[in-house]
């Protein structure tokens, strides 16, 4: 009886000092996205197997610490390219945001650029997230799956379906794009077609800045913008 | 008379050099169909693949532009 006790000791003493020593860091995601190839090959179906083959070509970085993390793009990579067409659309596919989260106010503020605009959209970080008993390893870290139902509205008329890979090892509620909320941080990251995994994982001190730059808006208010501008195009 | 008349004529010359300088070649209308039926094309190809209207819609315009101009 005595043993166990010190074995839950031992383990609870474990687990206290692995949480105390992440203070900060970044973990780097790479970016691929199943593309549902048409039978017909066209003009737009080239395209976009040439932007979806562009994104092989950036990377994202999440620098975190214990309460805040700040989600973008990583330029120093493709600084020669931000004027080529088919690597501005695959950033469009992967999402060109930058992402800021504080996990003590539970709040995100995204900036993303949209027809020319910045705009800093603010998100409150509620996610009814499902975790699941699968397991798979990522690097050195056991991770388990959870799933998360994104209802449909307007701009995502058939909803979304995530699934994240996190790990208990490093107890942050950290992750890419703002997913946020699970019990340890985010290493790979399914949203629909699209997949964020983990490239490299580094401890060190990371400054993390709010995005300050753009139109500040709730996100009802922005839906609503994108929604009218996409009506004033006739695409509906 | 002849100072108004030397007035318009300097005016007329300003504007036509102004709208030469800064008019937008025009398109012509078959390349524009062509390029808005591509973007159409490849916002529906977008959304078929799952993803939201609103990166559709940026994808097909970049699309578009890509189309007219380059």
């Amino acid at each position: 009886m005595k043993l166990i006790h010190i074995i839950v000791f031992t383990l609870f003493i474990g687990n206290c000092h692995s949480q105390n020593s992440i203070k900060s860091g970044r973990l780097v995601y790479s970016v691929t996205f199943n593309y549902t190839e048409t039978k017909k090959e066209t003009s737009a179906s080239k395209f976009l197997e040439k932007s979806v083959e562009a994104l092989r070509e950036f990377n994202f970085n999440l620098d975190f610490n214990n309460s805040k993390s700040l989600y973008y793009l990583d330029k120093s990579m493709i600084s020669d390219k931000e004027s080529d067409t088919y690597f501005k659309a695959a950033l469009k596919i992967a999402g060109d945001v930058e992402v800021f989260t504080d996990l003590n106010i539970q709040l995100s503020k995204t900036r993303k650029n949209f027809l020319g605009d910045d705009f800093i959209i603010t998100d409150s970080l509620t996610y009814d997230w499902k975790i699941t008993k699968e397991t798979k390893l990522i690097g050195e870290y056991l991770c388990y799956k959870a799933e998360l139902e994104i209802e449909t509205t307007y701009l995502n008329p058939k909803g979304k379906k995530v699934f994240a890979w996190f790990t208990y090892l490093i107890p942050l509620s950290h992750g890419p794009k703002g997913y946020s909320g699970l019990p340890g941080i985010i290493l790979e990251l399914k949203e629909n077609n699209l997949i964020y995994s983990l490239q490299k994982l580094e401890f060190d001190k990371s400054e993390i800045k709010i995005p300050k730059n753009g139109i500040k808006i709730n996100r009802s208010d922005y839906n609503k913008y994108v929604k009218q501008k996409i009506k004033e195009f006739k695409f509906e | 008379m002849k100072t108004l008349k030397k007035t318009l004529i300097v005016l007329s010359a300003f504007f036509l050099f102004t709208s030469m300088q800064y008019s937008e070649p025009k398109k012509p209308e078959s390349l524009k169909k062509a390029c808005s039926l591509l973007a159409l094309t490849i916002y529906d190809n977008a959304i078929n693949s799952e993803v939201d209207i609103e990166t559709a819609f940026a994808v097909s315009q970049i699309a578009y532009l890509d189309c007219m101009y380059f």
